[in-house]
């Protein structure tokens, strides 16, 4: 098998980060830890190229950096490429992550090493990359874990599930049987983790995106509010015909100048709570009387004169975040700097 | 203390005949015995009794609750107690007679003010056979009922007219094994372990319901209410109990006595942990304030009995997942190491596309999370893969409209149906969700 | 945005939130009278105005003051 190495300018020994603009440049062979790779990739396997590149060139002058990457695997074909293990490494992991993404545009295979913090993860979440320490004190054991899994990929064939192979999770969830059934796996996993055993979680934890906060106004007195709801308050009657659960769509519903929702046009038609109290006082979760008032008293400068709804019951995220980009979009065109939505 | 005895009766064939009764796994039913038991009450005014059995191409629709007849032939107390008339006493002792492999069906068409007030009030399907058939309720063996109800009944009196009907059937039937004796025996008691184990609690969150009068209930109570503790045999003699309203599956009365993390913990109890019992709270407060109470109140309660350790378990989704999670992050931060049982995502119980298949970031598996849990068992979601075929035969309605935006949209029972289409339904494969984890299907990251 | 489930909406990114009260009813209370649910409406909605005026680096909770909350 022959294998295409990707190295920062640090572990190909050219030096710091006082030579981290180093433009990338290939050689032949292994360099620094690729030796120690190429000897646990076996028999009838070797490193035939090495690409060195400093990390600020890479973040800094990323289409060149790209392109060098490119035409270096064009011109190696190579069976499996290798990049980094690059451990916490921030700089490092995103050059990484990069090399993975442009050699499997290219149909090659290709392998890393991560920290689970390392942000390179975020960069190209599809990269399989192998657990690593913060350190490169971990690189014996991250390379024999690469050069295992490696091996597989570049066999070809499907890999099974990441708790089975030994690579991070690269943000795919697939239906799948296990051993035992979940009640006695359960029962297990409490033992063990009594004892002080390991086990392994079957759902780990991941954030949501974080999303960067807007501006705040300047002064309410002259700002003009857009009101949403994903709290399903429809004209009555729900001529959108808004699904109790399971909703994609989203609408806007005139206010005519109305000082408040009364339950005589107005109704609640989401299936996720006891919607009672909502359709005989919309009001309570679209606050049109207190928002008119304080509209009517200068507290606030103006307010849309139409408002944006959903069923929020079982949406899907993906609906979700369209819904939300859509509606902002029409707030922004209808003048809007500031929403109210009330969430149920 | 507390120590019973189920004697186990398997189900392995059921005809239709008269007398009814059990002999040698041969359940024969007298229907029109059973016919005459749900028209004891006069509000109920039509009632169909079917037998239907697993690998038939038979639909069922409009399931309402699926009852497993128990009957307590030694110790105080009568089976499913405080409901439907039955007395309030302590159960959990002496012995118990169960069937397995066989259950009661309760089915009814929602009527529309019904759903009006209860949108989760939905038309629930089991599938028999085919590519539907991925739920423990297409293995049962049925007595299967389909009520109509007098049309005026508030949604309190039609909960209670449904499942007081169901009970007297299933009543009926368990009387059958009163003299028998049974193949299989197993005694449940938590004796005191002769060395010092770790001590776990099974922390049962379960559903309460938001619409008042109605939801599963403890002993008889539905409202919201502090935790209290149950010991496990009270479980079994049917303590918890579903409500006929909501058909989501976690709420059916057959799991709680079929509970599989109860035999789980059965089973280590005295050799690898010390089970100190079962504390039940609600789920699915109002309020956040609220939500924090009960989680509070339980941590406290796990606490006070010593607990080293908490299997945590919950039977709905949505906000509930709040106070369980609140729950698991008080334990936790209390030295309490917790286990969470779950299902995943509500998303992907219509059909599994592969594009849904296939989530992650896109999707996240649990709604709400706390860095406490970290030890997380799924049991993922059971999906059909694609439509579902036609069935030769149908019990419980010929109709089935999953939109209630859309009533004059109906499809044949019959089918096939494609559950994508017609979504807007809530749960339409009962049993979709494998809350306590009775199979081996999960999620992997890949 | 008002939610009367601040955890989940916090989680979710929401960087300014608003402690609604129950989801049946997150803009107000039945229990205080007509008098007290239209204040306590209008309450929520002036701490929506104070938290689209505030500079704000990530997910931030706004909640009305206890006193506020029950006064008629």
């Amino acid at each position: 098998m022959r294998a295409a190495h990707y190295l920062n300018q640090f572990f190909a020994g050219v030096g710091g980060e006082e030579v981290a603009d180093t433009p990338p440049h290939a050689h032949e062979g292994a360099i620094g830890p690729g030796r120690l790779l190429e000897s646990l990739l076996g028999d009838g396997s070797g490193i035939a190229t090495t690409l060195v590149c400093g990390d600020a060139f890479f973040n800094e002058r990323a289409d060149d950096a790209h392109a060098a990457v490119e035409a270096w695997l064009r011109e190696a074909h190579p069976d499996l490429v290798v990049a980094g293990p690059a451990f916490a490494a921030g700089r490092y992991g995103v050059a990484c992550a990069h090399v993975c993404r442009i050699a499997e545009e290219l149909g090659f295979p290709a392998v890393t090493g991560f920290h689970p913090e390392n942000p390179g993860r975020l960069t190209y979440p599809r990269a399989y990359a192998v657990p690593a320490g913060r350190t490169a004190a971990g690189m014996k054991d991250a390379l024999g874990l690469i050069a295992v899994l490696g091996s597989k990929l570049a066999a070809g064939g499907e890999l099974g599930p990441a708790e089975r192979e030994g690579y991070l999770p690269r943000g795919i969830r697939r239906p799948g049987y296990r051993e035992k059934p979940g009640a006695e796996r359960a029962v297990d996993m409490l033992v063990a983790k009594l004892r002080g055993e390991p086990f392994v979680t079957e759902i780990p934890i991941d954030a949501y995106d974080a999303v960067p906060p807007a501006a705040p106004i300047a002064d309410p007195a002259t700002a003009t509010i857009g009101l949403v709801t994903s709290g399903a308050i429809v004209p009555k009657g729900n001529p959108d015909r808004f699904k109790r659960a399971s909703e994609t769509r989203w609408s806007t519903y005139e206010l005519d100048g109305r000082e408040a929702l009364s339950s005589d046009e107005f109704e609640c038609v989401h299936g996720g709570f006891f919607n009672l109290i909502a359709c005989e006082n919309p009001n309570f979760v679209l606050p049109l009387d207190a928002v008119r008032a304080l509209e009517q008293e200068g507290a606030i400068g103006r307010v849309l004169d139409f408002y944006c709804a959903t069923s929020g019951n079982d949406q899907r995220l993906a609906d979700c975040a369209r819904n939300g980009r859509e509606i902002a979009s029409a707030l922004v065109e209808a003048g809007a700097n500031a929403a109210l939505l009330v969430a149920t | 203390m507390m120590r019973l005895e189920l004697g186990s009766f398997p189900v392995e064939s059921i005809r239709s005949g008269s007398p009814g009764g059990y002999a040698s796994g041969l359940l024969t039913v007298d229907q029109e015995q059973l016919r005459a038991r749900c028209l004891e009450d006069p509000r109920v005014v039509e009632a169909e009794i079917d037998i239907v059995e697993p690998g038939e191409s038979t639909r069922i629709a409009h399931v309402r609750d699926v009852i497993e007849p128990r009957l307590k032939v030694a110790g105080a107390g009568h089976a499913y107690p405080a409901i439907c008339g039955h007395p309030p006493d302590t159960v959990g002792e002496g012995v118990t007679h169960q069937y397995e492999g066989f259950a009661v069906l309760l089915a009814a068409e929602v009527p529309e003010r019904i759903r009006r007030a209860v949108s989760a009030a939905a038309t629930s399907i089991v599938d028999m056979s085919g590519p539907g058939a991925v739920t423990v309720y297409s293995t049962l063996r049925y007595v299967a009922l389909t009520l109509r109800l007098e049309p005026a009944l508030d949604l309190v009196e039609w909960n209670e007219t449904l499942l007081s009907a169901a009970h007297r059937v299933s009543d009926t039937l368990a009387g059958y094994l009163r003299e028998l004796e049974p193949p299989r025996r197993h005694a449940y008691a938590l004796d005191p372990p002769s060395e010092r184990l770790p001590r776990v609690v099974h922390v049962h969150t379960l559903n309460g319901s938001m619409v008042p009068g109605i939801g599963s209930t403890i002993y008889g109570y539905a409202k919201h209410a502090l935790p209290l503790l149950l010991h496990p045999n009270e479980i079994l003699d049917g303590a918890i109990a579903g409500d006929a309203v909501v058909t989501y599956p976690g709420k059916c009365t057959w799991v709680q006595v079929n509970n599989p993390v109860l035999p789980q913990l059965y089973e280590r109890h005295g050799t690898d942990l010390e089970w100190l019992g079962c504390i039940v709270s609600r789920t699915r407060w109002g309020a956040a304030a609220e939500k924090e109470l009960s989680a509070f109140q339980t941590v406290k309660l796990a606490r006070m009995l010593g607990a080293d350790g908490a299997l945590v378990t919950w039977n709905h989704g949505g906000n509930d997942l709040i106070e369980v999670m609140l729950t698991i992050q008080g334990l936790e931060q209390a030295g309490i190491k917790t286990v969470f049982l779950t299902i995943e995502s509500d998303i992907k119980v219509v059909r599994l596309t592969p594009e849904l298949a296939e989530t992650g970031s896109h999707e996240p598996p649990l709604l709400f999370s706390v860095p406490e849990a970290d030890a997380i068992v799924s049991t993922g979601t059971l999906a059909a893969t694609t439509s579902l075929p036609a069935m030769t035969r149908v019990v419980g309605g010929d109709s089935v409209a999953f939109d209630f935006e859309r009533p004059d949209v109906v499809a044949p029972t019959s089918g096939p149906l494609d559950l994508e289409e017609l979504s807007g339904a809530y749960s339409p494969l009962f049993g979709h969700f494998d809350n306590y984890g009775i199979g081996t299907q999960s999620y992997f990251d890949y | 945005m008002v939610s009367a489930l601040p955890p989940i909406a916090l989680q979710a990114g929401g960087n300014r939130v608003v402690k609604g009260v129950k989801i049946e009813h997150v803009c107000g209370d039945p229990s205080l009278g007509s008098t007290g649910d239209a204040a306590l409406r209008r309450r929520i909605v002036e701490r929506c105005l104070d938290a689209v005026s505030a500079e704000v680096t990530k997910p931030t909770l706004f909640e009305i003051e206890e006193a506020e909350a029950a006064a008629p």
